[in-house]
């Protein structure tokens, strides 16, 4: 199989689904490459970083692959992709017991060595997102990991844009004083 | 590495987006894997009603639909809406206050409003709900009863109790809806097949339900087909379906109240004196000296008021009189806030009112029930109210197909 060609921002997510409902695999390979940062933020929120994160990336796309005759408004395919993976982080939290990993606190460094050249700040900076409430962490992974928009977030997560600030403006306040005392610490 | 001797300049931002970078994997590769997986292992989505035809014949077989359905409402056939042709899970029937927490942050949950997956809902003290789930499944939420929306087909129970319903839909009958619990962590879900936890609470197969007392019922043994359900109920399976129950006495109370739905309580006594001063309250609708207590009576009563409203609507549509119209605005606004999931027909049909008012309390009470149907919610009011009679028509088909049909959202 040739490389997978860049993202194309002009096509529309509901051409690349006709187009993989009708046979054209390859635009699938589109939507995987949009929506993969997507469907990591999400099981980062939820499971921290895990090496298992490719497998859960492919899964999730998978399943999302094999309901898209299913999807009833394909222009909200972030959404879909997103539930799923939802759905799969519970899965994977009920197998692993749901005492055995506290939501309120994920781990989210890398599961591979940083590169050399990497500010020694940044892990822990990632360390004190980790454990921000969900709620927060998940703002915080949309915005500076994702890189959607105030309004995006609002309609992904089905709330006020004037909450989304809020959320962003507290984790932002919360990042400054944690990230204050474990510099202290260190 | 930074060299520490030197001053760090202060984190920002872009060092946060710039921390994150290691976690964002690559996508091309994760594309060229999944692109692998599904050409090597021959997948292909799973075949429905394909989409082409999902995009032509559909909708038109939905207008025709919603046009059929249209002409039954105005002939005034309002038993013929059924809930189990809900798309999504929704808060069906309330008594008393439910919440949806989601992200982290708790709402109110009026009926009717969708529930997302991933949510969590919980009923107040003294109040219950009903959910349906798509496919015709109902369960009621007892009070204080907290269940996590893990999918569209999954409740899962945090404390409180369930009991299941199984709508009877045309066609042979489905054995399909269990719960259960599994080392105090409560789950219901649509699959027989999987094994039962330690304490059971409802198995529904639209012929019984099995029903513990206060949740307190423990599968003593599982000995071959027989699972012996707690200390009130035995219940007898039989390839993965109960096929027989043991009734005890002491639950039937309960029983009763999971099929007809109705909550199996006594009238409170303010509740007997709001009841006494109903009629008064209707009566002076038209009268705006007492608009002050048929508010109060009719907050205090809620959706069981709703016949009443209707009947107002209808019994003084011809009036000409100026306090006839006054009670029918009244009681438009009244039923725009207190409708339930059940008066959706009638609210379609007498969005078609002639009086502009009387369609704009619809218009927006069906906006609370239904979901957000319109883009510009303040633009549609206007339209309902001024708009032409074809146009609203043609408008109310497309609405109601989105709502009764399989459509999500016509674009």
């Amino acid at each position: 199989m040739g490389p997978v060609p860049a993202s194309s921002p002009e096509l529309r997510d509901e051409d690349l689904i006709r187009q993989a409902v009708r046979g054209a695999k390859e635009a699938f390979g589109f939507l995987v490459l949009r929506y993969s940062r997507a469907v990591r933020s999400v099981v980062l929120t939820c499971l921290g970083s895990t090496a298992d994160m490719d497998d859960l990336v492919q899964e999730c796309f998978l399943r999302a692959y094999k309901g898209l005759n299913r999807i009833e408004d394909p222009s909200r395919f972030g959404h879909y992709v997103r539930r799923i993976a939802r759905n799969l982080c519970i899965d994977r939290i009920r197998r692993r017991g749901n005492d055995q990993l506290s939501l309120d606190e994920v781990e989210l460094e890398p599961a591979e060595v940083p590169p050399p050249d990497e500010d020694d700040r940044l892990p822990k900076l990632r360390r004190v997102v980790g454990g921000l409430p969900e709620a927060l962490r998940e703002a915080v992974l949309l915005f500076y990991f994702e890189n959607l928009s105030v309004r995006e977030m609002a309609d992904h997560l089905g709330i006020s844009e004037a909450s989304v600030s809020q959320r962003l403006s507290r984790a932002r306040a919360r990042l400054r004083e944690r990230f204050g005392l474990e510099s202290k610490a260190s | 590495m930074s060299d520490p001797d030197q001053p760090k300049k202060p984190l920002s931002s872009e060092d946060l987006r710039r921390s994150f970078e290691p976690l964002a994997g690559d996508p091309v590769a994760d594309a060229e894997r999944v692109l692998a997986r599904i050409v090597g292992d021959g997948l292909r989505p799973r075949p429905t009603v394909p989409m082409l035809v999902r995009q032509t014949v559909l909708p038109a077989l939905c207008a025709a639909a919603g046009l059929l359905l249209g002409l039954l409402l105005f002939r005034g056939g309002a038993e013929d809406f059924a809930p189990g042709g809900a798309q999504d899970p929704r808060l069906l029937v309330s008594h008393g206050r439910v919440f949806l927490e989601l992200d982290g942050t708790s709402r109110l949950l009026p009926t009717g409003a969708r529930i997302p997956a991933g949510s969590t809902i919980y009923t107040d003290k003294g109040s219950q709900c009903v959910v349906a789930l798509p496919g015709g499944k109902d369960f009621v939420l007892d009070a204080e009863t907290r269940c996590g929306m893990r999918d569209d087909h999954g409740l899962e129970i945090d404390r409180g109790r369930v009991y299941a319903h199984v709508v009877r839909q045309p066609g042979p009958s489905r054995d399909d809806a269990l719960v259960y619990t599994a080392e105090g962590n409560a789950r219901l879900l649509q699959d027989d097949e999987r094994p039962i936890g330690r304490q059971v609470f409802v198995v529904g197969d639209g012929r019984m339900q099995v029903v513990s007392d206060e949740g307190q019922a423990n599968i003593l043994t599982r000995d071959g087909d027989v699972v012996r359900v707690g200390v009130r109920k035995i219940g007898t399976f039989k390839g993965g379906k109960l096929v027989d129950s043991e009734d005890k006495p002491y639950v039937s109370d309960r029983l009763d109240w999971v099929t007809d739905f109705e909550p199996f309580l006594e009238p409170a006594p303010w509740v007997r004196e709001f009841e006494a001063r109903l009629p008064a309250a209707i009566e002076g609708l038209g009268d705006e000296e007492k608009w002050m207590e048929v508010d109060l009576v009719c907050r205090h009563l809620g959706p069981k008021v709703l016949d009443q409203l209707f009947g107002v609507l209808e019994r003084y549509a011809d009036s000409t009189e100026d306090r006839d119209r006054q009670r029918r605005y009244h009681a438009a606004g009244l039923i725009s806030n207190l409708a339930d999931y059940r008066y959706v027909d009638r609210m379609f049909y007498w969005l078609m009112d002639d009086a502009p008012r009387v369609r704009a309390s619809m218009f927006f009470g069906l906006e609370r029930l239904v979901g957000s149907f319109y883009d510009e919610r303040s633009d549609k009011a206007e339209f309902w109210q001024t708009g032409s009679a074809e146009d609203r028509a043609r408008e109310r088909r497309t609405w109601m197909n989105w709502v009764y049909g399989p459509l999500k959202k016509p674009r």
